[in-house]
């Protein structure tokens, strides 16, 4: 008997050591010249950080289990590029820089993450090299030329290369199927392109969605409901700026971000609309003004307009670099690309209606080739921002990775239930 | 004194003559002592009143003054009268009367005219002070060439003094010999700078007043300060030398790494510390020492051995410096070089923070905060394994060596040889506090030992880097400078600066007891064969410990004795029972209780009527009979008002509230003696800072007292 006993306390004594010795190494093998891609990427103040956590105690958004920024910062010191890629607190930062403002060691730990999402851009895309093109300044000229010389080729593939000076300016109804004879064909091109960046982005979905499981930031990462749930849940947070709310410095950005975001989707659907309407109605166009497509669209640009020159204002504002962050490469790429399709879409219009042919084409070519640019980049660029922030809210969500979301002043009641508990 | 002419004088400025009516303070005075002169004066401190005094001093031949005005520690410069020509007690009606009492109350009247009382009959006590004088030296000997002891030496030698430097090795230089770069020393603070040791050496060396003597070290050190004579051995034999004070600059050792095993240190060549990895950059051939492999992964565990409670449990203020500058340097060597750093807390005092930023912003450089729990040797190196860090749970990596950036200790610690080997009755080397540092008590005296005329200066005191070791070699220069100069006049040195009195021990008195030799926190008194004490004035602090500590009563100084505080404690007027008066007795510390006191006074805190502060040296200097004294007439309670005490002890005189408080346990038998309850007698510790908890003090024991029934001795 007083064997088995000690046999049992012994096993006991053992399995309690047990999970001590089950804790798995982690390896490190860091990539010596991280930091200096993280720097080129804008978060060139990375290696001031000592680990204090402010930045993580600050953080509106941060969960309490596995907080972010902090873990970002000092996985990026140490040039841990594998873990970066598969991290999803990467998307579930708003960049609001509540953390850059409180550093004591003017680490900018907003830029930090942008920049490490940067290099998430380019790690998870599909194919890899186009991910390098988007990241690196000095292939513009290459990823510029691409879109231009696609919209070119399937102008001139597709038949006569109008010119401007050709044609009949009074058959407006006709204006820019006169002006681009090849409609279809440049629709396809669209829409080949539209089904390229779906493609890239399911396999960049699929890699990033195993990553997160695989990363460690959530230890048990069963599911908490269901997917379609996880996905409503996503989808309310953004159309809402749920998160962006709880964003402190940067809290103007909210509504800009909100008139760009709603103005694009406006822009998006009456693209979609008008798309229908001539293939399966054959609604012609140009629309007169009045008609609710028109007005829709027109309303959408103005609003984008009002959110696009905010945005660039405040980032011109150098008072505002530490709330805005700094401007990096992707940033400036994606606003860039996108003020140039408002902006040229504008125009087209504008010069159309004053019949300044020459300058109405010139502008519609370009809108074409940013439209392009925009779609078939949107797994490289800073558009994809769009979705990987929406996989990885939808994962937060699907997992219960709970992010802060009491108000201040709520957390004493809760302290005081469990000390009346207690 | 015997033939006391007696001049009192009283201010009634700074709300005094608001708090007691002065008429009536005068005339008690006058009818009860009958002074030569009493006086009094609105603005006793100013030149015209101060004047009066001399005047009267000059007219009516007064040798003995007693001031009732402000306390001692203020005026100075007003009432700076010499000690060797009038004795002077200064009572302070403001402090311990005006400002903490209720005006014009009758109690508050008797409080200033006990005050009155207690202060006269001090100043009749009082001797005149005549200086201990001695044929001194003022030469300076500097034990230790390092950075710190040259500085010494050099400031010493600048200030005009001759220096006798005392190195125990063939160079001057120390550990700085053995580093191929220092911290930065200037903005921005950024590259680890070449050390400028040698052309510090070429200085001390071409000093005409240092002479330097390689290869020596200290057989003996014999006497007093300004009279101390030393035993040097080296190259060419033995010879002896007289000097006035010393600087003892005898610099740390790397804690024992043998101790580390569980690092790693011992079961690989791959595992070395910090001052190994130094010899081998300042070789300049950074390989693995098993193989001489090229090193690629270096890994420093910092704290490695220290805020250890198995190990030392302190913080060696440099090792963090050291490992981000050997980092910096392991990285300039190869650029390819993965360098990791592992520590607790990374600690770069003042400026070096921005030597830690900057080393932080190197590529190459990795720290992470963890506990490293496992070091595996493999053939071609080290694995460590580091808990708990932001990476991992835990973290593991292969390195090619291994660094440990071990502590400090003194090297005087557990060292066979003796830095000085004093021929003091209480033992050769230096008392030291905690981990074997030699000091008397940093906080209030840095640079001070418990021997008097001896002074540490740097890593030897404290752990420090090589600049903050030669700021404290001019630091301590200083002290020796002061103590030479102070010994020479009879003076006492810090804290007691400038008192010319000194303990006469009345010897055919002693029974040879040895209290006062074992008791003396400086070492001051030696014995004979019997055990008679043989004072050294010049080691003396002052601080009356061996006055408190005889039973035969027989120290005494000049201007403070057990007759005379005994005879002031007995002046006090001691109501009767049925007027329901009682009457408490502070002893306080001049060093901490009364400067509270007087900050509490600031404050308008106010206090009981029924205490009567009386200032002593050090509470260790209470003698016991004093107690006794002041039960048997009646007293209600004592209360001993001093410093903390204990391991992170704040007094002065490194013991003397302790020996207070022992001495109290041995009070026992005279309270039960008496027939009296032992809560009449307590003693509580105070610093400056706690004056806010002066009134609550007071009134919580006065409240004790109250609870007692009086004293039943009163009016005998």
């Amino acid at each position: 008997m007083a064997e088995e006993k000690k046999k049992e306390a012994v096993e006991t004594e053992k399995a309690a050591e047990a999970p001590a010795s089950t804790v798995v190494p982690f390896r490190a093998d860091p990539d010596l010249d991280f930091v200096t891609e993280v720097s080129a990427w804008g978060g060139g103040d990375l290696k001031a950080c000592y680990q204090c956590a402010t930045c993580a105690v600050i953080c509106p958004l941060s969960p309490d289990q596995n907080p972010f920024p902090r873990k970002e910062v000092i996985w990026a010191q140490w040039g841990l590029k594998h873990k970066l890629a598969q991290d999803p607190d990467l998307w579930l930062c708003h960049r609001c820089n509540d953390c850059s403002e409180n550093c004591p060691r003017g680490a900018k730990t907003g830029d930090v993450m942008a920049a490490l999402r940067s290099y998430a851009y380019q790690e998870n895309a599909w194919p890899g090299f186009l991910g390098k093109w988007l990241n690196t300044p000095v292939m513009l000229p290459v990823i510029l030329a691409i879109p231009a010389l696609i919209i070119y080729g399937l102008i001139y593939a597709g038949g006569t290369l109008a010119a401007p000076g050709a044609l009949n300016a009074e058959l407006s109804s006709m204006y820019w199927g006169q002006m681009i004879e090849p409609w279809p064909w440049l629709d396809l091109g669209f829409i080949v392109a539209a089904i390229f960046a779906c493609a890239s982005f399911g396999v960049s979905i699929n890699k990033v969605w195993k990553g997160f499981n695989n990363s460690g930031v959530q230890d048990d990462v069963t599911p908490k409901k269901s997917i379609v749930e996880a996905v409503k849940c996503a989808v309310m947070d953004i159309v809402v700026h749920r998160r962006f709310a709880d964003c402190g410095a940067a809290h103007a950005r909210r509504w800009v971000h909100m008139l760009i975001l709603f103005g694009f989707v406006g822009l998006a659907i009456t693209t979609g609309l008008v798309f229908v309407g001539m293939y399966v109605f054959g609604l012609q166009t140009p629309l007169p003004l009045g008609h609710p497509i028109k007005l829709l669209g027109n309303i959408s640009a103005v609003t984008i307009t009002v959110g696009l020159v905010i945005a660039i204002g405040r980032r011109l504002t150098p008072a505002m670099v530490t709330e805005n962050g700094r401007n990096a490469y992707q940033d400036v790429l994606f606003l860039g690309a996108l003020t140039v399709v408002v902006a040229t879409g504008i125009f087209s219009e504008v010069f159309r209606l004053a019949t300044a042919h020459t300058a109405a084409f010139s502008a519609y070519f370009l809108h074409l080739m940013f439209v392009l640019f925009l779609f078939m980049y949107a797994p490289f660029s800073k558009f994809a921002h769009v979705v990987y922030h929406t996989t990885a809210v939808t994962w937060a969500h699907y997992v219960g990775r709970e992010l802060k979301t009491l108000a201040v002043d709520e957390v004493p009641e809760a302290e005081k239930k469990e000390e009346e508990a207690a | 004194m015997d033939d006391a002419k007696l001049g009192v004088y009283l201010c009634s400025g700074c709300d005094i003559g608001k708090a007691a009516d002065m008429e009536a303070l005068e005339k008690m005075v006058q009818s009860e002592y009958k002074p030569e002169v009493v006086r009094t004066d609105p603005f006793l401190c100013g030149e015209a009143a101060v004047a009066t005094i001399k005047a009267d001093m000059e007219s009516e031949g007064l040798n003995c003054l007693c001031l009732g005005a402000c306390s001692t520690r203020v005026k100075t410069e007003a009432f700076n009268f010499d000690p060797s020509v009038v004795a002077m007690d200064r009572v302070s009606l403001r402090e311990q009367m005006a400002w903490v009492s209720e005006p014009g109350h009758e109690d508050t009247q008797m409080l200033a005219e006990d005050y009155m009382r207690m202060g006269i009959v001090r100043a009749k006590r009082m001797n005149l002070c005549e200086p201990y004088e001695s044929e001194t030296v003022k030469n300076i000997m500097v034990v230790g060439g390092g950075v710190s002891g040259m500085t010494a030496a050099l400031e010493s030698a600048e200030a005009g003094y001759e220096v006798l430097l005392v190195e125990k090795e063939e160079q001057l230089g120390g550990y700085l010999n053995k580093m191929t770069r220092v911290f930065p020393r200037q903005a921005p603070y950024h590259d680890p700078e070449e050390p400028t040791v040698k052309g510090l050496a070429d200085r001390v060396v071409e000093h005409g007043r240092i002479s330097v003597r390689l290869g020596t070290v200290v057989s003996e050190t014999a006497g007093q300060p300004g009279q101390l004579d030393v035993t040097l051995n080296g190259p060419a034999g033995e010879d002896k030398l007289r000097v006035g004070a010393v600087v003892l600059a005898t610099g740390h050792k790397p804690y024992d790494a043998s101790k580390l095993g569980h690092l790693g240190y011992g079961s690989s060549k791959n595992v070395v510390t910090c001052e190994e990895l130094e010899a081998l950059l300042l070789k300049g051939e950074l390989v693995r020492p098993t193989d001489r492999g090229a090193v690629k992964n270096i890994g420093f565990i910092l704290c490695a051995g220290s805020r250890d409670p198995e190990h030392l449990p302190y913080c060696s203020a440099v090792c963090c410096r050291t490992a981000l500058k050997q980092a910096l340097l392991v990285r300039q060597n190869n650029p390819q070089a993965r360098v990791y750093l592992f520590y607790k807390d990374i600690r770069t005092p003042g400026h070096h923070e921005a030597f830690y930023r900057h080393v932080q912003t190197d590529p190459g450089i990795f720290l992470t905060k963890g506990e490293v729990s496992r070091v595996d040797m493999s053939d071609d190196g080290v694995t460590v394994d580091v808990d708990g860090t932001l990476i991992a749970e835990r973290l593991q990596v292969d390195l090619d060596l291994l660094v440990l950036a071990t502590g400090m200790q003194p090297a005087t610690l557990d060292s066979e040889e003796s830095p000085l080997n004093l021929d003091y009755r209480q033992g050769p080397d230096l008392p030291t506090i905690e981990h074997g540092y030699p000091d008397s008590k940093f906080i209030c005296f840095p640079y001070e030992t418990q021997r008097t005329g001896i002074y540490t200066s740097g890593c030897g005191r404290e752990p420090m880097d090589s600049m903050r070791a030669a700021e404290d070699g001019v630091g301590a220069a200083m002290k020796a400078v002061q103590a030479v100069e102070l010994t020479d006049k009879g003076h006492a040195v810090h804290p007691r600066a400038g008192d010319l009195s000194f303990p006469d021990f009345f010897l055919q008195r002693c029974t040879q007891c040895k209290r006062c030799t074992e008791e003396c926190p400086f070492g001051a008194l030696d014995e004979d064969e019997k055990g008679t004490p043989k004072p050294n004035p010049n080691r003396c602090r002052r601080c009356g410990i061996c006055m408190g500590a005889c039973p035969e009563r027989i120290v005494s100084f000049a201007n403070y004795s057990v007759p005379m505080i005994g005879s002031a404690i007995k002046e006090i007027e001691v109501p009767d029972e049925d007027e329901e008066k009682p009457r408490i007795i502070v002893l306080a510390c001049e060093n901490d209780a009364i400067p509270a006191i007087d900050v509490a006074a600031m404050n308008r805190l106010k206090l009981s009527p029924w205490i009567r502060f009386q200032w002593v040296r050090c509470l260790g200097s209470m003698n016991t009979v004093w107690i006794a004294d002041a039960l048997s007439k009646g007293i209600d309670g004592i209360l001993l008002l001093g410093c903390k005490f204990g391991d992170d002890y704040q007094c002065h005189f490194v013991k003397g509230s302790e020996l207070a408080n022992y001495r109290l346990e041995n009070l026992q038998e005279t309270l039960d003696r008496l027939m009296l309850e032992s809560d009449r007698i307590k003693q509580e510790q105070v610093s400056i800072t706690d004056y806010h908890r002066v009134p609550e003090i007071i009134g919580d024991f006065v409240e004790q007292i109250e609870d007692l029934e009086p004293n039943p001795y009163k009016g005998f």
